[in-house]
Formats: C-alpha cells, sequence, structure tokens
C-alpha cells in the first residue's frame, strides 16, 4: 500500500491551504470537545483540593445544624467499624489588635484570625502543617499558637514571641510556637480578610468552657471502608448533626452544569462549523480527483479502493486533527481552568487540571468521526458515478431541485420553535440544544432561497448603485455554490458570536436588575445581631436607615418533593419594600399585608414553575422547628438565587426556624457607602461580622459571570475564525473555478477595473447576506435560549443589543471583502489566453 | 484463430435528457487473439462507446460481450476491477496518469491494486520502461514529461501486469506526428513481439495502417 500512502500524503500536502483548514477545524473541534469535557472533571478536583486543604484526609465530616442543641459536641469513644481515626476541633474567631501606628495607616485596627483548636498529634495524621520554623525543644499546649509564614511576615512575628490575640472579647497573651507555610490548613484566601491560626484544643476548649468537646469532628475511614455504611452509623450515633462527605458532588454538579452546558452548546457550533467546512471541501476535493478516479477505476480498482483513498485522506486528517487537538484541548483547559480558577467571591484556587486517558481518547475519536461523517456524503456520491464518465471526465454537477431540503427545513424551524416550549422538564435541555442546533441547519438549508431573494431585489439597485457591473454581480451570484457556502459559514459564525454576545449582554443587564431591586447600599452580618445592634448601626455616622432581616441563604427543602427553596427571608411587611423591589401580580401591598395574616408564602415566579403551584396551594416545608405548611398566597418577579426564593411572614420565619437574631442588615447610607462599611466594620470588629457594599457585590458578580462569558465568547470567537477561513478558502476556489468563465468575460472586453469592481460588489453582496442570515439564525437561536438556561435553572430574558446586530452585518461584509481581495488581484492579473485554454 | 473479444447483438442506449439515442445497434463482431484492430468512425458514431463496453468501463443496454470466453456484463463489480487489473490494458487520449505520483508509482499501480507485492516487479519494471524508452525518467512525475513520454509511461501502465489485450481511446490523438509515430510503432511493437491483442479507437489512417485490420462504425452499427 506504499504508493497509496504515498499518493494520500502528497495530496494532502500539495494544497497546503485546504489541508490546514480542514486540520484546523477537526483540531478546533476535537480540542474545545476535550476542553469543555475536562472542565467539570477540573474544577471537581479543584475545589475537591481546596477542601481538602481544610479537611486533610477526612473522608466524612460530622458537624452541628439547626436542629443539633448545641454547636459542641463530644466525640463518642466506642469503636466504629470502618472508622480508623476521628480528630476533633475547636474552631473560632479571635482578633490581632494592630499597633497604633499601623492601624492608622492602614485604616483597619485589627486582623481578623480563625483559631483552629486541634492537637497537634491529630493534624500530624490528618493533615500535616508544612513548618518553616517552630520550637523544637518545647510540647504545643498552653498559650501557644501557630502562626501562617503571612501573618508573620506582615507582622512581624518570630517563634518564641509573644503575641496577643482577643479571644471571647478578652486579650489574650499567646506565644508563638510554630510558623507554618501558607498551605492547607494555612492556605491564604485573597477575598477573605481572616487568617487562620492553630492553637492547642484543650486551650481553646477550656476557654469556651467546653472542654473535652468540639465542634467539627473529621472521620478517617479504614481502607476499603463503605462510605455510605459508615455515615449511616455515625448519623445514628450522632442524630442531631451532619455527617456528609467534605466535598458535595451533587452540589457542585449542579453548579458545573451551569458552566458546562454552554461550553457544550459552544462546542457543538464549532463542531457544526467543521462539519460543514469539511464536507464543502471534501465535494471539491472529490470533483477535482474525478479523473484520477476515474483512471484508479479503469486499470482495475474496485470503488472500495478509490472510496478507501479518500476515506484515507479524511482520516488522516481526522488523526492529525485528534493529535493536534488533544495538545490544542489541554493548553484550553488550562486557560479555562486558570480563568475559573479565580472565583472573585471565594479567591483563587490552585490550578490544577484533571484530565485522562478517556477524554483524550473521545477527543481523538470524535475528530476522527468528524472528518469522516463529514467526508462520507461527498465520498459516497463519487463512487456511484459510472466509470466512463469519470474517465472522460463527463461529469456535470448536476442541480436538482431538493425539494426535501425544503420540506425539511420547514420540519427543523418548526422543530427548534415548538420542542423547547412543551418538551418536559428532564428533556428541556437536550430538546433546546437540538431545537438550536436544528434551527442553524434549516437556515442553512434556505439560504439558497434567502440569497435568491434577495439578488432579485438587490440586482434592480445595483443597477444605480454599481452600474452594469453590478447587474453581472448580482447574477455571479445566483446558484454560485462557493458564494452559497460562504454565506452558509458566516451565518453560522455570526449567529454564534451574536448568540454568545447577546446572552452575555443579557445577563450583565439582568444582574443589573438584580442588584437594582435593591434599594440599600450595604449588606452588614453582625454576630448574634438584634435590635439594640440596630441601634448601634444606625448611629455610625453616615447610616440612614436600615432593615434587619431574617433570612436563610442555605434554603429550605419542600417536604415530599425533591426541590429546595434556595432562599427565603422572614420579612417586616411594613419596611420591605422601602429596601427591596418587590413585583407582583396584583396590589403589591395587599399581598404583603396578608403575609401577617398567618403561615402565608409568596413565591418567585421560576420556583412556582419548578413546584407547578397556583394561589390557593399548600406547601409543606422542612423547617427548624420541623414540618410547616404554607399557603401560597400569591408570586412575585425575582430572580434572587436564580429565582429559587419566597418571602414569608418575619414572625412565622423567627417561629419555624428558631432564629431570633437577624441574619443580615440591609443599611442605607447618606455618605459614601465605602466610607460607611469601614466605619461599621470598626465598630463591631470585636463582635464578629461581615459587610459589603451592594456596589462590590454586584461588581464581584460581573467579575464572575465575565470570567464565562470571556470563555464562551473565545469559543464563539474561534468558531467565526474557522468559518472566516473557511471563507477564505472558498474565494480562492471561486477563483480557479471561474477562471475560465472571467477570461471569457475579459476577451469580450470586461477591463481590469471593471473585474475588480463586480468581484468586490460579489463580495460585498455576499458578506451582506451572510450577516443578515447569521441575524436571522442568531435569532433563532437565541429563541432557545431561555429554554436551556431554565433547564439549567437560570431563568434570564434575552436583551437584544441593536448594535450587536449591526455589527454582525458590518462585520460579514468586511470579513467576505477581505476574503476576496486576493482573488479579485489574481483575476485582475489573469493570463486571458491560458485562463480560456485551461480545461 | 482463437477469439479474445465477443459481441454479440449487443446494444447501447443513453438518455439524452427524455429522449433514449441508440449509439449502438446489434454489434457483433469477434476480435482474435494478436490481432491489432482499429475502430474508426466520426465524431459520436459510437467508436469509443465500443471501446469502453469491450473493457467493462461501460455496461450494454442489451447483448452480449465475452472476453477472454467471460460474459463481462454478467461481472460483478468486483470481477470487473480484477478483469481490468489482469487481462485488460487501457490508454487514454489525455494518457490519464497520477500527476502527484512518479513514473514508477505509476506504471506500478495495477499490481499494487491487484494486491501484489510490488518486489517482484522490479525487474519486470525495468524492462518494461526499457521497452518504452523511459527507464531515465523513472523517478519523475508525470508533469515534467512531454505528451509523447506521458502516453509511453500510460502503455507501461497497461503492461505492467501483462494484460492479453490493450484497449486504447485515441492514444495519439493528443500527440504530434512525430511523437504519435513514436508511440505507433511502440504499439505495433508489443503486438508482434509480446503477441498482444490491441484495439484503438482513431481518426487517423495514418495511425490505422499500424494495425492488421479496421473495423468502422457509422451510425451506431459496424461496417468491416
Amino acid at each position: 500500500m506504499g504508493i497509496l500512502i504515498k499518493y494520500i500524503i502528497k495530496n494532502i500536502f500539495e494544497k497546503k491551504f485546504r489541508t490546514f483548514i480542514i486540520v484546523i477545524s477537526v483540531t478546533l473541534s476535537a480540542a474545545l470537545f476535550f476542553a469543555s469535557s475536562a472542565i467539570s472533571g477540573t474544577i471537581t478536583s479543584m475545589y475537591e483540593a481546596q477542601i481538602k486543604m481544610q479537611t486533610g484526609k477526612a473522608d466524612l465530616l460530622i458537624n452541628p445544624n439547626q436542629q443539633s442543641p448545641s454547636d459542641f459536641f463530644s466525640i463518642q469513644q466506642q469503636p466504629i467499624d470502618g472508622v480508623a481515626y476521628i480528630v476533633g476541633d475547636v474552631s473560632v474567631g479571635g482578633n490581632y489588635m494592630l499597633p497604633k501606628a499601623e492601624a492608622q495607616a492602614s485604616k483597619i485596627q485589627s486582623q481578623r484570625l480563625h483559631l483552629r483548636g486541634f492537637d497537634l498529634e491529630d493534624l500530624e495524621v490528618l493533615n500535616p502543617i508544612n513548618f518553616s520554623k517552630y520550637a523544637v525543644d518545647r510540647e504545643f499546649k498552653g498559650n501557644h499558637i501557630i502562626l501562617s509564614s503571612v501573618f508573620a511576615e506582615k507582622y512581624a512575628f518570630d517563634v518564641g514571641d509573644t503575641i496577643d490575640i482577643e479571644i471571647r472579647g478578652t486579650n489574650r497573651r499567646l506565644v508563638v510556637w510554630g510558623i507554618a507555610r501558607p498551605t492547607g490548613l494555612f492556605r491564604i484566601h485573597p477575598q477573605s480578610d481572616s487568617m487562620t491560626a492553630v492553637m492547642p484544643k484543650d486551650t481553646l476548649a477550656s476557654l469556651y468552657n467546653v472542654r473535652s468537646r468540639v465542634n467539627s469532628a473529621y472521620v478517617v475511614l479504614e481502607e476499603g471502608a463503605e462510605v455510605e455504611k459508615v455515615k449511616n452509623t455515625l448519623s445514628s450515633l450522632y442524630p442531631r448533626y451532619t455527617v456528609g462527605e467534605p466535598f458535595s458532588s451533587e452540589e457542585l454538579a449542579e453548579y458545573l452544569n451551569v458552566i458546562v452546558v454552554p461550553f457544550f452548546l459552544m462546542t457543538t457550533m464549532v463542531l457544526f462549523i467543521s462539519i460543514f467546512i469539511i464536507y464543502s471541501t471534501f465535494k471539491v476535493i472529490t470533483v477535482e480527483r474525478l479523473p484520477i478516479i476515474g483512471t484508479f477505476r479503469s486499470i482495475g480498482a474496485t470503488k472500495r479502493m478509490t472510496d478507501a483513498v479518500l476515506i484515507g485522506e479524511s482520516l488522516t486528517y481526522g488523526v492529525l486533527g485528534g493529535v493536534l487537538g488533544n495538545l490544542l484541548g489541554i493548553g484550553i483547559l488550562y486557560l479555562m481552568t486558570d480563568l475559573l480558577a479565580s472565583d472573585p467571591w471565594s479567591g483563587r484556587m490552585d490550578v490544577t487540571m484533571e484530565f485522562g486517558l478517556g477524554h483524550m481518547i473521545a477527543a481523538f475519536l470524535l475528530a476522527v468521526g468528524v472528518a469522516f461523517i463529514s467526508s462520507w456524503i461527498p465520498i459516497a456520491r463519487t463512487s456511484k458515478i459510472p466509470i466512463k464518465d469519470l474517465v472522460l471526465n463527463m461529469v456535470e454537477g448536476k442541480t436538482r431541485k431538493k425539494r426535501w431540503k425544503v420540506y425539511a427545513g420547514i420540519g427543523f424551524i418548526l422543530f427548534s420553535i415548538i420542542a423547547p416550549r412543551i418538551s418536559p422538564k428532564f428533556m428541556a435541555l437536550p430538546a433546546s440544544t437540538i431545537s438550536m442546533l436544528l434551527s442553524t441547519m434549516a437556515v442553512i438549508m434556505f439560504v439558497p432561497y434567502i440569497t435568491k431573494g434577495f439578488l432579485q431585489f438587490l440586482e434592480k439597485i445595483y443597477e444605480s448603485l454599481f452600474g452594469n457591473e453590478g447587474i453581472l454581480a448580482a447574477k455571479n451570484l445566483n446558484d454560485n455554490k462557493n458564494i452559497l457556502n460562504n454565506i452558509s459559514l458566516l451565518a453560522i459564525g455570526i449567529s454564534a458570536l451574536l448568540m454568545i454576545n447577546t446572552l452575555s449582554h443579557s445577563v450583565s443587564i439582568e444582574v443589573l436588575q438584580a442588584y437594582n431591586d435593591w434599594d440599600f447600599d450595604i449588606m452588614v452580618s453582625v454576630h448574634e445581631g438584634d435590635r439594640n445592634t440596630e441601634q448601634i448601626l444606625r448611629a455610625v455616622e453616615g447610616v440612614a436607615a436600615t432593615y434587619g432581616t431574617f433570612e436563610t441563604w442555605e434554603g429550605v427543602k419542600v417536604a415530599d418533593v425533591d426541590y429546595r427553596i434556595r432562599y427565603i427571608q422572614g420579612i417586616d411587611t411594613n419596611k420591605y419594600r422601602d429596601y427591596v423591589a418587590f413585583r407582583t401580580e396584583g396590589d403589591p401591598d395587599r399581598v404583603l399585608q396578608q403575609l401577617d395574616e398567618g403561615r402565608n408564602i409568596i413565591v418567585a415566579n421560576m420556583a412556582k414553575e419548578r413546584l407547578g403551584l397556583k394561589v390557593g396551594d399548600t406547601i409543606t416545608l422542612e423547617m427548624k422547628s420541623g414540618n410547616r405548611s404554607y399557603h401560597v398566597i400569591g408570586f412575585h418577579d425575582s430572580i434572587m438565587m436564580n429565582g429559587s426564593n419566597a418571602l414569608i411572614s418575619e414572625r412565622y420565619y423567627k417561629m419555624d426556624m428558631q432564629q431570633p437574631y437577624f441574619d443580615t442588615m440591609y443599611v442605607k447610607t447618606s455618605k459614601n457607602p465605602d466610607d460607611v462599611l469601614v466605619d461599621i466594620q470598626t465598630k463591631f470588629m470585636r463582635r464578629g461580622m461581615w459587610g459589603s457594599t451592594v456596589a462590590d457585590m454586584e461588581q464581584r458578580n460581573t467579575e464572575s459571570n465575565n470570567q464565562i462569558f470571556l470563555i464562551l465568547k473565545a469559543f464563539s470567537v474561534l468558531a467565526m475564525l474557522i468559518g472566516i477561513f473557511g471563507v477564505f478558502n472558498n474565494y480562492m476556489i471561486s477563483f480557479i473555478e471561474r477562471k475560465r468563465s472571467i477570461a471569457i468575460l475579459r476577451s469580450v472586453g470586461l477591463s481590469k477595473k471593471q473585474t475588480l469592481k463586480m468581484i468586490l460588489v460579489e463580495s460585498l453582496t455576499g458578506g451582506l447576506i451572510g450577516g443578515v442570515v447569521g441575524i436571522i439564525g442568531g435569532t433563532l437561536m437565541l429563541s432557545s435560549i431561555p429554554y436551556v438556561m431554565k433547564a439549567i435553572q437560570i431563568p434570564i430574558g434575552i436583551h437584544y443589543a441593536k448594535s450587536f446586530f449591526i455589527n454582525a452585518v458590518i462585520g460579514g461584509i468586511i470579513i467576505a471583502v477581505l476574503a476576496s481581495v486576493s482573488p479579485a488581484s489574481k483575476t485582475s492579473k489573469l493570463n486571458i489566453i491560458e485562463a480560456i485554454k485551461y480545461e | 484463430m482463437e477469439a479474445i473479444i465477443e459481441t454479440i447483438d449487443l446494444h447501447k442506449t443513453f438518455m439524452l435528457g427524455e429522449i433514449p439515442v441508440e449509439v449502438l445497434k446489434d454489434i457483433n463482431l469477434t476480435i482474435n487473439r494478436g490481432e491489432f484492430v482499429t475502430i474508426m468512425g466520426p465524431s459520436g458514431s459510437g467508436k469509443s462507446t465500443l471501446l469502453y463496453l469491450m473493457g467493462g468501463l461501460d455496461k450494454p443496454t442489451a447483448g452480449k460481450i465475452n472476453i477472454l470466453g467471460q460474459d463481462i456484463a454478467a461481472m460483478t463489480d468486483k470481477e470487473q476491477s480484477i478483469m481490468r487489473r489482469r487481462d485488460v490494458g487501457f490508454v487514454f487520449q489525455f494518457y490519464n496518469l497520477i500527476p502527484n505520483l512518479t513514473v514508477e508509482d505509476n506504471v506500478l499501480l495495477p499490481i499494487l491494486l491487484d494486491g501484489k507485492k510490488i518486489k517482484g516487479y522490479r525487474k519486470k519494471l525495468d524492462e518494461i520502461l526499457e521497452t518504452v524508452e523511459l527507464s531515465d525518467r523513472k523517478s519523475h512525475t508525470p508533469r515534467e514529461l512531454s505528451g509523447g513520454q506521458q502516453q509511453r509511461v500510460a502503455i507501461a501502465r497497461a503492461l505492467i501486469n501483462d494484460p492479453d489485450i490493450l484497449l486504447a481511446d485515441e492514444p495519439t490523438g493528443n500527440l504530434d506526428s512525430k511523437t504519435t509515430e513514436e508511440v505507433m510503432k511502440l504499439l505495433q511493437k508489443i503486438n508482434k513481439e509480446s503477441g498482444k491483442t490491441i484495439v484503438q479507437v482513431s481518426h487517423s489512417k495514418e495511425t490505422a495502417e499500424y494495425g492488421d485490420r479496421i473495423i468502422s462504425v457509422k451510425d451506431g452499427r459496424v461496417w468491416i
């Protein structure tokens, strides 16, 4: 087979640009598929690593919950099947009061410390500390403390120094026993204002009067032990505490869905463009090779053999693209991971990529599959041509009217409009995704008809705009397959770009709207905050008004239904509307008043749909005091926690959630919120508090969204980029194919200038139609987006920006005109006699 | 004399749009082993169609074509392919060489397609290239050869599997008179020295004179 392989390789290398386009299409498809499929595992492992920093080797954790009698509990000593050991810690807050000069300079009076009480021996086995220095000759006990090297360097502490730390409102003089490198427990979270320090467990326990008790227990299992079984045993031993794995893969999966689904959607778009490019390129390849295939057949090659040569070529592109795609995929995965690792909310995680041979093989097979499937139709068509026609090169492009395409196109559009709207919840995501793809396919199927319609119209105005060359250009475009391919490529690329940009724009607007719903400037959470705390808060200069809220961000499960309302607030009906926008059908005041009349609930529209509620229904919530039934009195329009929220009366919230203290306080300010926040922090530093301005929260939210959209935009730009390569290639092919007809036009008097003008008008028209068809495709795709977003539980409205549409058309024209520059210049230099002789 | 090609009541009809055009009508002819036959006729008379039917490149509408005693119209695509590899060699007007393969590779293609090891054919390749006087052009590609040289490569390719029959469709139609003479002499030599049966289609009486017999085709009928 040496000669055939040589033949395939020569073909591949002879047309370098064509090879480049096919290989880059396959490579990008494989790379994006690789990155999209590996990102989920990578983020999971990054989060896992992040959590492992805190929990070490622990397989299970025991923590107090809302139903626990106390935040502290004793570790039971009896041996438990499957448990190797259990380690407990006492975690509390503390403050290091800064020296005066430093406090004045930094405007902060103290540095918050997260004090972790551990026995050093326990930590050695659970989560060893990486010491840079420690007191070798002294046992870790009593008033000892281990600081992080970052803290020690910042405030100039060394082993043996004394340090004053305020714990539980009292100043304690401690001795620095060791300094730890910032890994594991001591890892620094840039967004957090707190640093970790470790003290002997007994010391902290005695300070809090909780001797021999802990507030977290870390359970390490014996090898081979069944996690579920041990979890059940521990749950029965600690019935009012939560026993769980340190890392909830279910919760993360829900979060990952939000990231991974859009990536896969974009990958599918890129795949779609690649298939289209490879398909159209192979159509050219097979047409070019017809005489050679004829020769092969005439000297005894069977159809299978000639097919094998062409398939061999397509598989070579697939293999090459598969290998390169894996390499590029690793790079893209790294960039994606790097971007997603810097979460503005939780700080930066260490970038570790998690992928296996499976991901690489899958991407490789996808590459080979894409190359094979895309090239199969042209190859199969060639295979059916009679040998004599091949030998004599008598194959003419038959332009059969393919009526089925019109019917299929109409069917696809109808499907893409109807399916997302009527599909059941579990089918919503696949139905919406398929709809997006089918609508794009439909648009491509309609390209010849849309183009024809445009040309009929343009021909009339081109005469006055561009003269006879304009009419010629419009006529040339009719049924020109390369131009139709270009319009399709531009349309898919522009659709993808338009979709992502509109989506990103919509999310920004929705985020903005969400924060606009909050009519206050600062959100503060003070430990055990009550009416007195609110009074103190109001006394801070610049605080104009406050509203203490009773709310849960952990959510409440709906009994007997697999759904958790992720945010519930017990509202003060007199004040709520002064701080948060409330949109409901009917009279908002009347609806809110009803809340206080009993166990009534107002549910957000998204949650209403998920639960299938109507006014008058009753839902049972699993609250701290037990299951409580609430009467649905209305619904409101809110995207807080992606629309999974509800409002009840403050009175019943306090009762049912057994919560005497405010969770947060909303603060309106009369001066710069940033300055007011600093004053509030100073005021409440000793009580332990958290606070943020709404502007800062909004910015972080926007940043967090921008990171995901940056990647998605990069995906869509890549899709467009392959499309552009395809357009450039098509213009070159078009030039080669039209050499003769252009030469004929030249021979009957078309000047060089007129030729250039004609070609430029052609490209301008192609770009214009491509842009418009792209807008149609993009709009059709966007019509499915709300259903995709709903399926991944992010209900957002689509907000269109006029500028995107204008840019799409201008972009299409620019790409098409630029792509035609080189063929146009070649055409003007055409040797008429040579070109006419050309067969 | 052994009949190597035999057509019996052969018909071929093409569709020109909706209209059927009978290109060959009731053709009955016999070509014997070792003959050098020229099929002549005006454009559109059906002479090339007849040649392609003999080589199994086209299928008859009715009738039989026996090649070496076997009805090729009844053969499967695979059987026909094998026949074209082993029993019939084709030479075309436009040479039909693979442009990006060397002379050597082009000539060896039928061997390769037949699944044979090229190694065993090196000597034969050298002999054939010497016959067609292209030994020094072995590693050139067709693009680097003249028309006459390309046609000689095509002849070498047709001969490499040692077929009994050589079918040539206007082998000199694209060549100047001097090269035409060279190529025709080569075909004549092949016919005389190795006893190959040669059937050529030609417009030219001069080239027909190199053969033993002329078969005229006119209006779809054969005039012997």
